[in-house]
């Protein structure tokens, strides 16, 4: 049984015909391998030297029909695991139906956006500690419906990274300057790991996510969402809070909406800075004064700092919003310019509420 | 009194002239073989040790000892030392620089002064590889994609300037053998008559001389990005990243030919002399050779399946690589049919050779899954790439050149190797590679992405198999390597031909001496002629 399951489970309709081409590529592998081995097993039983036995070999240097075969054969079958190579990448490549949605995915060092055509946005960070990845730092990526294609269009704002749904079978590089494009279909609501599969530096590794597949109950309330409200609040809650609202009856997701309003007017702009920072800057910025990668906010709002080249600015606003947007332009003296770029992946909202929330770190 | 100085000067060997400069300024193609050979092996050992420490890391998931930065230069140095300064270089500059003029009856190479310059560019490269870590080792993967490359400034420009050093040197060895094969076979030495290794080495030469320039002028374009600022690959200053990975495949899936074709003349060689038969179907091994060596030209863009080329592209690349597999099945099914009715004799040499077949044969067969294209899209970058490659460039290639060293090493130094640790290191290795790297298959398969630091628990218990494989690996290659060196100083003398081989090498003295041979040869029979008593 564990043969079957060597490959993922399958999430998705045109990944059998991956499968397919894989299991027949397989199995003719097998045949080869098997028979080659079987030869140079008997052989070397069979004919092995005897001690103090001089004589030669038999003196057979070749048989043409015999290699005219072993050659026309192979060729035969060569052609038939490069066919259904083909018809399962002609699957992949040009979906049957025109995909409904469409979904922008931008890769950097070291994480990914995904942003919705409705301006819905969801941003993941990268893991840095020394514990190895769990399930639970999958962070959902994109929420699409099941059973309906979904386009992707892939970029990348510095390196190449890849993005590697292995149980839809589909991969393909993000690239910077351009654009790449992926369609799949999740066959069954459920939870989609995404790997990075293009070496791009330090924190490859750990840049997980997750596609998430929700019925389409649930898809349509996941769109009803305004994307403001969705891009404040749920778009920085985990998953399990996430599945909560769009479980919710019609009644209470009405409820919902209404509190989510007041709750959004009572949140702080400081409070929905602190969410989204927890999630994105607080791997490399601490908020408490610790070492980092990058420097600590702790207190580091209206000081004056001196930059790398020597001058001084005060972190006002100003330098916070241009840090967040073209962290090169200005580097801390002692620190390396390693920060990506948040230019088009944060609203102006959100930028002024993670300012804000830095001025609450004195 | 003229004659007997003659005489006592034919019995000199090649090894007798005694200090360093007597080997430092050779001309002689035998001890500019011996400093390429003792050169990549000492590059074997350090990038064999940093893949050691790596893998060690990830024997377990999360961080154990290496920050994610060192494990990406360890895993960049272990790739871009084992092939440019070990896997390219060992059989043809160093097995290749020894037997070649031997083998076709000549006394040294068409351009001796040539040679010894292309070994003094290749130890040039290699200390500028070694230099450039002095401004920081690079992190960038042996295959430098931009543009995560383009923008790392000097140690990106030495390594690329080095890189570009190692390549002249590869095509001055070629040029130099397609030449010496043209020029200076013996009388009788017709083309039907060359031992197949020597066909091999012909192929990899015309590679070599047409396919490295190219990489050469990538790694300048890269070069000059780094240094100069210039944006040939870098998007923000108007580059194009997937420029880049069209020209270095365009040498580097070549290259790979460059690091197996010599592998399959060695075996080749061994298969036919240690059963004691002609080698089966001579006109077809040496035309696959040749087949091989061509179609590698035009099958880069497998490489790039997932990059964003043309559906159309993909679709041609991915046929015309079925088309390699072609010559590769025909060679593995002529090295078994030629042990049908053989008289195998089980010697070091011969288990390398039976290794390596069965090694290739999954090396080869698990290509077939990375040239669909279906199921390329699943397992590109994945650890099955990996397991893949290992399979070709060390159970195959490596194999071959430890296969080839043991059956060469009575000729080279007129000392025999101890046969019982020679094969107790064979069997370190043989299961040593296996465990590393056959789980790299079901990793890959799985969805485990390569060059990774770290990775899900679920890949665990494969990743520990393989991380023991590895330290399996190191004792049978410390265990190989310290017979080697036994065998040179402390062997038992060996016979002029203790294989009872047919090839011109067997007819000389062991060790040879400094002309090879005292007359030219005129050559009647044929490499692999056995005839009875």
């Amino acid at each position: 049984m564990w043969i079957i399951a060597l490959l993922p489970t399958r999430g998705s309709d045109y990944a059998v015909k991956v499968d397919t081409a894989f299991w027949i590529t397989f199995f003719i592998s097998l045949i080869f391998f098997v028979i080659i081995n079987f030869a140079l097993l008997v052989f070397i039983i069979k004919y092995r030297r005897k001690k103090g036995d001089e004589e030669p070999g038999a003196p057979i240097s070749h048989n043409t029909p015999l290699e005219i075969v072993w050659t026309v054969i192979p060729t035969i079958l060569l052609f038939v695991i490069f066919w259904f190579g083909y018809k399962a990448y002609a699957e992949i490549k040009w979906p049957k139906e025109k995909p409904k949605y469409e979904i922008r995915i931008t890769a950097r060092q070291w994480g990914w956006s995904a942003e919705y055509s409705d301006g819905k946005k969801v941003i993941t960070g990268t893991i840095k500690d020394d514990r190895f990845i769990t399930p639970k730092d999958f962070q959902p990526i994109i929420f699409v419906p099941a059973g309906e294609p979904v386009q992707l269009i892939l970029t990348s704002q510095d390196v190449i990274h890849s993005f590697y749904i292995p149980k839809f079978r589909v991969k393909y590089d993000a690239v910077p300057g351009r654009y790449t494009k992926i369609w799949f279909q999740a066959e069954r609501p459920g939870e989609y790991e995404v790997f990075c599969t293009e070496y791009c530096g330090a924190w490859h590794s750990r840049m997980p996510a997750k596609v998430v597949a929700l019925p389409p109950k649930q898809f349509e309330r996941f769109m009803m969402i305004p994307a403001e409200k969705f891009n404040n609040t749920l778009a920085s809650m985990p998953l399990d809070s996430i599945y909560a609202v769009l479980n919710l009856s019609d009644k209470e997701f009405e409820e919902w909406s209404g509190a989510q309003e007041k709750l959004l007017l009572a949140m702080s702009p400081a409070d929905r800075g602190k969410v989204l920072a927890q999630r994105l800057c607080q791997s490399c910025h601490s908020f408490d004064g610790s070492p980092g990668i990058g420097p600590t906010w702790k207190g580091s709002f209206g000081r004056t700092v001196e930059l790398a080249d020597g001058r001084k600015v005060v972190a006002d606003e100003n330098y916070i919003r241009e840090s967040i947007l073209q962290p090169q332009a200005k580097i801390v003296k002692g620190f390396q310019p390693v920060m990506p770029s948040f230019q088009g992946q944060l609203t102006e909202e959100q930028i002024s509420d993670i300012i804000e929330f830095i001025k609450t770190l004195k | 009194m003229e004659a007997k100085l003659q005489e006592i000067e034919r019995k000199r060997t090649y090894l007798d002239e005694k200090g360093i400069r007597s080997w430092l300024f050779t001309l002689d193609h035998k001890r500019i073989g011996l400093m390429y050979l003792f050169t990549s092996l000492i590059f074997f050992l350090v990038g064999g040790l940093f893949a050691i420490i790596f893998r060690t890391e990830l024997a377990f998931p999360g961080k154990q000892f290496l920050s994610p930065e060192a494990h990406n230069i360890l895993f960049t140095l272990h790739g871009a030392m084992l092939i440019f300064l070990v896997i390219i270089p060992l059989i043809p500059s160093a097995l290749g620089n020894f037997f070649l003029p031997i083998m076709i009856g000549a006394r040294d190479v068409a351009f001796p002064r040539i040679n010894l310059l292309s070994y003094w560019v290749f130890f040039t490269g290699a200390l500028l590889l070694l230099f450039s870590l002095l401004f920081g080792p690079i992190d960038t993967g042996w295959t430098f994609y931009t543009p995560y490359s383009a923008n790392k400034g000097l140690n990106v420009f030495i390594v690329s300037l080095a890189v570009f050093t190692l390549g002249m040197s590869s095509i001055l060895t070629g040029m130099n053998f397609i030449v010496t094969v043209h020029k200076l076979r013996a009388p009788g030495m017709t083309w039907g008559k060359l031992p197949l290794f020597v066909w091999a080495l012909y192929a990899t030469s015309l590679v070599q001389l047409l396919a490295t320039p190219v990489l050469g002028i990538t790694l300048l374009l890269l070069g000059m990005e780094n240094l100069l600022g210039i944006g040939f690959f870098d998007p923000a200053k108007g580059g194009d990243p997937v420029l880049f990975q069209h020209l270095f495949w365009f040498y580097s899936h070549p290259a790979v030919y460059i690091m197996i074709l010599p592998a399959f003349g060695v075996i080749s060689e061994l298969v036919s002399v240690h059963s004691r038969k002609p080698i089966f179907g001579y006109w077809f091994i040496a035309a696959s050779s040749l087949a091989i060596a061509f179609i590698g030209f035009i099958v880069w863009g497998h490489h790039m399946f997932v990059a964003g080329m043309s559906p159309i592209a993909d679709i041609i690349f991915s046929f015309l690589t079925y088309l390699v597999a072609i010559p590769t099945a025909v060679k593995i099914f002529n090295w078994t049919a030629t042990l049908y009715k053989g008289k195998i004799s089980f010697t070091t040499p011969m288990l390398y050779a039976l290794g390596f077949i069965s090694l290739f044969l999954i090396g080869g067969l698990t290509g077939l899954f990375l040239a669909s294209l279906g199921t390329d899209i699943h397992l590109h970058d994945t650890y099955f790439v990996v397991g893949h490659f290992h399979y070709v460039m060390v159970g195959a290639a490596v194999f071959a050149f430890f296969g080839g060293l043991f059956h060469w090493i009575p000729k080279m130094f007129g000392r025999m190797y101890n046969e019982r640790w020679a094969k107790i290191g064979w069997f370190f290795n043989f299961l040593g590679f296996n465990l590393t790297f056959f789980p790299h298959f079901i990793l890959g398969i799985q969805g485990m992405p390569r060059r990774y630091w770290d990775y899900p628990a679920e890949f665990q218990s494969l990743h520990f198999v393989s991380t023991v494989g590895a330290y399996l690996i190191a004792l049978g290659a410390l265990i190989s390597l310290a017979v080697f060196i036994h065998a040179i100083f402390k062997g038992e003398k060996a016979e002029d031909n203790p294989w009872g081989g047919k090839s011109l090498e067997w007819t000389i003295p062991s060790p040879p001496p400094t002309e090879n041979f005292e007359k030219i040869p005129v050559v009647k029979e044929g490499p692999y002629d056995f005839v009875k008593h």
